[in-house]
């Protein structure tokens, strides 16, 4: 018997994030509260986090943070534009806060699915940004310049990631959106 | 061990297993397993002529059956797995259910609230 056949919804969610996986690499358009927006990229996290947007930095995030989130990975975004700008943040007070949370948080998950996970014992101290070891990485496996790290579909990258990682070491703990799954069939089979 | 077609997302190499301190891991605690790498180790005797071509081999077990594998525990609340606890499986019908015990445990791995570590079971012998 496959676990497919043991855990009840695994076939589904496994379905569900192989399509995410598969349509990252397709550049398919996103829409997020009824604006178009692009793929959550390195250069999205690296600006929302040095204004300390909610979503990056931790926080609740107030009507003014999901504008403000929404236009920074808005199609329309230009740093120059500021006459549009003003335009997208007078269209954001129409929508509905409670579900652009929810949305934007769809949208992030979707984004960070195949992130690596992290040791538990305790906190490793860093010497350098999360984009410094993205674009080394990179680099050294592809030769890419920074910049194509930097503006390409973290969907994308966090799956090269895990190629990459997997080539190195065959043996690597790897996650899965569907272990969420697995893991409450896990707690439910052992009564806890 | 690679598949040679899988067809459908097949979790290839992923059991459930009952791992616990009693025998056999009966009434242990339920873990999903992936990535399983089943070794079967043997060694080999080669006879030669006078001018030292081969012209026999012996095939013979010189060393204890083995697995390796990824854990996935139930929630950071799960007990991890301790050395020395046992799990059945049945990887061919040849071999039938076999019991092993765990020889190795990584540190736990945790992505959002999931929980992972690396094992290496080896076979029991008694």
């Amino acid at each position: 018997m496959t676990l497919s056949e043991q855990i009840p919804g695994l076939s589904q969610a496994i379905e569900r994030e192989q399509f995410v996986r598969d349509s990252a690499f397709l550049d398919m358009p996103e829409t997020v509260c009824g604006f178009d927006v692009k793929p959550f990229t390195l250069h999205h996290v690296l600006l929302l986090s040095l204004v300390g947007n909610p979503f990056m930095v931790g926080g609740a995030a107030t009507p003014v943070d999901v504008g403000q989130f929404l236009w920074a990975v808005s199609t329309e975004w230009d740093p120059r534009a500021k006459w549009r700008r003003k335009l997208f943040f007078r269209r954001c007070r129409r929508i509905n806060y409670a579900n652009a949370l929810k949305e934007i948080e769809a949208y992030l998950t979707e984004a960070f699915q195949d992130a690596p996970g992290g040791g538990s014992e305790g906190e490793r101290q860093s010497f350098y940004s999360f984009a410094a070891s993205m674009v080394d990485l990179f680099g050294k496996e592809y030769k890419w310049t920074d910049r194509k790290t930097i503006h390409l579909p973290l969907k994308r990258l966090f799956q090269l990631m895990a190629v990459i990682r997997r080539r190195n070491d065959p043996d690597a703990v790897m996650f899965n959106p569907s272990d969420k799954v697995r893991g409450d069939w896990l707690k439910t089979v052992n009564g806890n | 061990m690679a598949a040679l077609k899988n067809d459908g997302t097949v979790f290839y190499g992923s059991k459930v297993l009952t791992v616990g301190s009693a025998g056999g891991g009966v009434g242990g605690t339920t873990y999903v397993a992936d990535n399983i790498e089943l070794t079967r180790a043997t060694g080999a005797i080669l006879r030669t002529n006078e001018l030292g071509e081969p012209s026999g081999r012996v095939l013979y077990k010189n060393d204890v059956d083995s697995f390796t594998c990824t854990l996935q525990l139930a929630s950071s609340a799960t007990v991890p797995p301790t050395l020395g606890w046992e799990v059945t499986v049945t990887f061919d019908a040849t071999s039938g259910a076999e019991i092993f015990y765990l020889d190795k445990l990584s540190e736990t791995f945790v992505k959002d609230g999931e929980v992972k570590l690396s094992a290496t079971f080896v076979d029991k012998l008694v």
